[in-house]
């Protein structure tokens, strides 16, 4: 069955926490029918698989839930700290499941020093932006930064020129630059999600990036 | 123009692009931007009743986990009522005893002595939530009930009613997972999505 909701009943989710610790059935129902369908397509914008969408949704929805008492609304921010949250938590599962289906292949011990390398200049390469994600220790149960948030620089010229740049792509370029920008997956692991090699990963990076470069001497 | 001539100065150039990238992210749920990439195509994906139904069941459950209110027994003794199936039909597919299935449904049961594969594909069969499924049974190892040495005979004396095999098993675990139950849990693991994935591919 297909459902509809508006963004409005999404924005009251963090309002039912006291009703969901209580274990009110009314709030179940009122957080799975604003969530679900939003967490599978977050799923899916990260790159999983439609099959492996819901999965990764439902496992959201069970994580945030065993966590409730402890999630510090502060921390997951925005309107609604708890869907916040679970989008988190969507982003780190997709990540974890795709990093386990690679292992699953014994692609990671093939790659050896190579992937190493790779991973830690991805980490190197953001120590100085976000100290938050780290490529080496994703803790799938701690939600950390996902792409969908900025590092809280103002929207300078620059920036906004990047908006429109990226409205401009393709969805995989799109996809390629904001998690090859989170510094969380390697080059290789990005690959893997949009079906492309390390190697055209990094190419098509580069690419865009002259494609950027080029566009902002032209104005 | 490029500055392919010098590297260092590409990679600088590139590091910078990358932070822009990022930058141009949206705010979170303060950014309308945020709405668009959530759910962005979310009208196109069909959620099935049973999706649903399962969403509702794995946050009821995890609240309950929350609020303490199950333990291992109670969680499977309740998935075994739901699937309506009975004791010994559960006890045939875990190859347990259906003595062995009532002990650990009551909590009686010394976990660590229950083969982790059996116990795995006891649970697989009743449709347990792996991470409810793996809390619980840290939790039933770590219980005072569960750790409290029971004379040798008295635990002879409950492994009589087990099967022959059932008992071979628990002669040959109990000194090595008696120290060892983060190898147990591990083992439980391992072999939960071992069970899996054989049922799904079944």
């Amino acid at each position: 069955m297909l459902y509809r909701l508006e963004v409005g009943e999404i924005e009251s989710i963090t309002s039912l926490v006291p009703d969901l610790l209580a274990g009110r059935e009314s709030a179940i129902d009122q957080v799975v029918n604003a969530a679900l369908r939003r967490l599978i397509v977050a799923a899916m914008r990260y790159g999983a698989s439609r099959e492996d969408a819901e999965e990764i949704a439902l496992e959201a929805i069970f994580k945030t839930s065993r966590r409730l008492k402890e999630i510090s609304f502060t921390r997951a921010g925005g309107k609604d700290p708890l869907f916040n949250y679970m989008v988190k938590a969507v982003r780190n599962a997709t990540i974890e499941r795709h990093r386990a289906k690679v292992r699953e292949r014994g692609v990671l011990e093939d790659l050896g020093a190579n992937l190493v390398t790779d991973r830690a200049r991805a980490a190197a390469r953001f120590q100085s932006v976000d100290s938050d994600d780290d490529a080496g220790a994703l803790d799938p149960d701690e939600p950390q930064t996902p792409s969908l948030y900025s590092s809280g620089e103002a929207a300078s010229p620059e920036v906004v020129a990047m908006r429109e740049f990226l409205q401009t792509l393709s969805e995989q370029d799109r996809l390629i630059l904001q998690l090859q920008a989170e510094g969380v997956m390697t080059s290789k692991e990005i690959g893997e999600q949009v079906g492309l090699n390390d190697a055209a990963v990094r190419q098509r990076v580069k690419r865009l990036h002259d494609h950027f470069r080029k566009e902002r001497q032209n104005v | 123009m490029s500055d392919s001539n010098d590297p260092d100065r590409e990679n600088e150039s590139l590091r910078h692009f990358l932070r822009i990238v990022r930058a141009a992210q949206p705010n979170g749920p303060d950014d309308d931007q945020f709405w668009d990439l959530v759910t962005k195509g979310a009208e196109d994906v069909d959620v099935s009743e049973e999706t649903q139904k399962e969403a509702r069941n794995r946050a009821r459950l995890a609240l309950a986990l929350a609020r303490h209110e199950l333990t291992l027994g109670n969680y499977l003794s309740s998935l075994r009522d739901t699937a309506k199936l009975s004791r010994d039909a559960a006890a045939r597919v875990a190859r347990l005893s259906p003595d062995a299935v009532a002990e650990i449904e009551s909590d009686k049961s010394r976990l660590l002595s229950v083969e982790a594969r059996r116990l795995a594909s006891l649970a697989v069969a009743l449709g347990a939530v792996k991470a409810a499924f793996m809390e619980l049974a840290a939790q039933a190892i770590g219980r005072p009930t569960s750790q409290t040495g029971l004379p040798r005979l008295a635990r002879i004396d409950r492994d009589a009613t087990l099967l022959e095999s059932e008992r071979a098993v628990r002669r040959s675990q109990t000194t090595r997972s008696d120290s060892q139950p983060e190898t147990y849990l591990s083992e439980l693991s391992s072999a939960f999505d071992d069970e899996k994935e054989r049922t799904r591919q079944a």
